[in-house]
């Protein structure tokens, strides 16, 4: 098991990381993730995997304050988001990878975040393929290395294949694997 | 007799341009545009250097890689990356695993390409 003071480490040293996460204790990790990058500054948190009500939800419930988090959800399907929303840009659905790298680049280039949470390339799978997703990773982490923004990219360990992930690992600094 | 390059890539233009560039500076070139049609025609043929797109459909550039080594007939060939990637050093670190020669960006010099290719086959 990884230690939360050596993932801190880990995000302090290094600007991007493929975290690799198991399926059992996902949502324990996301928020432990959560919390660490909450920690060290601003975050911008990509969601393919769950709307933002339900991750509003989750943090409540671990008293994660969401000041400082913008969200962008990929999962809710509003195209209209309601005025009061601030932290949170809607886009049209997961598969869409272009809206999604613009909304990605254009929220970066607006704000002063530390680092992005990218919850999960796992999802994204069921949307693309292998290929699509090793050119999205490979043109987020090279445009996130020139913004000097931390990237930390999740997956689920029993959600992607090996082949994918020695792909994806030659952009990424470091594989953090959590979980057991 | 003529130096063999064999060009892995899945876009068309790029493999005729390429074979174009090599078979004017006199080499053989061998056209594969996936993963898996290198490894076939690697059955057939034994190139002095494998030049490498790295994203291709199916089998990724690294994926293929990995095979040529893991099999004796095939593990001492040459092979370069030829890609729009730029790798961390994990990445890189994974090509000197793989024994990589060189990897050599998209888009290219047609002049830097053909200088680093023949110092790789040894006829700089």
């Amino acid at each position: 098991m990884v230690e939360v003071a050596n993932i801190k480490a880990d995000i302090k040293n290094n600007q991007i990381l493929l975290v690799e996460v198991a399926n059992a204790k996902y949502s324990e990790e996301l928020v432990t993730l959560s919390k660490l990058l909450s920690s060290l500054g601003n975050v911008l948190y990509v969601s393919i995997n769950r709307p933002y009500n339900s991750l509003l939800t989750l943090f409540s419930q671990h008293k994660i304050k969401t000041d400082k988090f913008f969200f962008v959800d990929a999962v809710t399907k509003t195209a209209k988001p309601s005025k009061d929303l601030k932290n949170v840009k809607f886009i049209s659905g997961p598969g869409a990878l272009t809206e999604l790298s613009l909304s990605i680049f254009a929220s970066v280039e607006s704000h002063d975040f530390y680092s992005m949470l990218f919850d999960s390339l796992s999802t994204l799978l069921i949307y693309e393929n292998s290929l699509m997703i090793t050119k999205f990773v490979h043109n987020l982490t090279s445009r996130f290395r020139t913004l000097k923004t931390k990237a930390i990219l999740v997956i689920v360990k029993e959600g992607i294949g090996s082949e994918l992930v020695k792909d994806l690992s030659m952009f990424v600094d470091k594989i953090i694997r959590l979980g057991g | 007799m003529k130096k063999k390059i064999m060009v892995v890539d899945d876009e068309e233009d790029l493999l005729e341009l390429v074979k174009a560039i090599f078979e004017e500076e006199g080499f053989e070139v061998i056209p594969a545009s996936s993963g898996a049609e290198c490894l076939e025609k690697l059955k057939e043929v034994k190139p002095d250097l494998i030049l490498m797109d790295m994203m291709m459909p199916g089998m990724s550039g690294r994926e293929t890689t990995e095979k040529i080594r893991a099999d004796p007939n095939t593990k001492d060939i040459k092979v370069a990356f030829l890609t729009v990637a730029r790798f961390s050093e994990v990445g890189k670190e994974i090509m000197k695993e793989l024994n990589v020669v060189d990897y050599i960006t998209k888009p290219f010099e047609n002049e830097d390409l053909v200088r680093r290719v023949k110092k790789l086959v040894g006829e700089s």
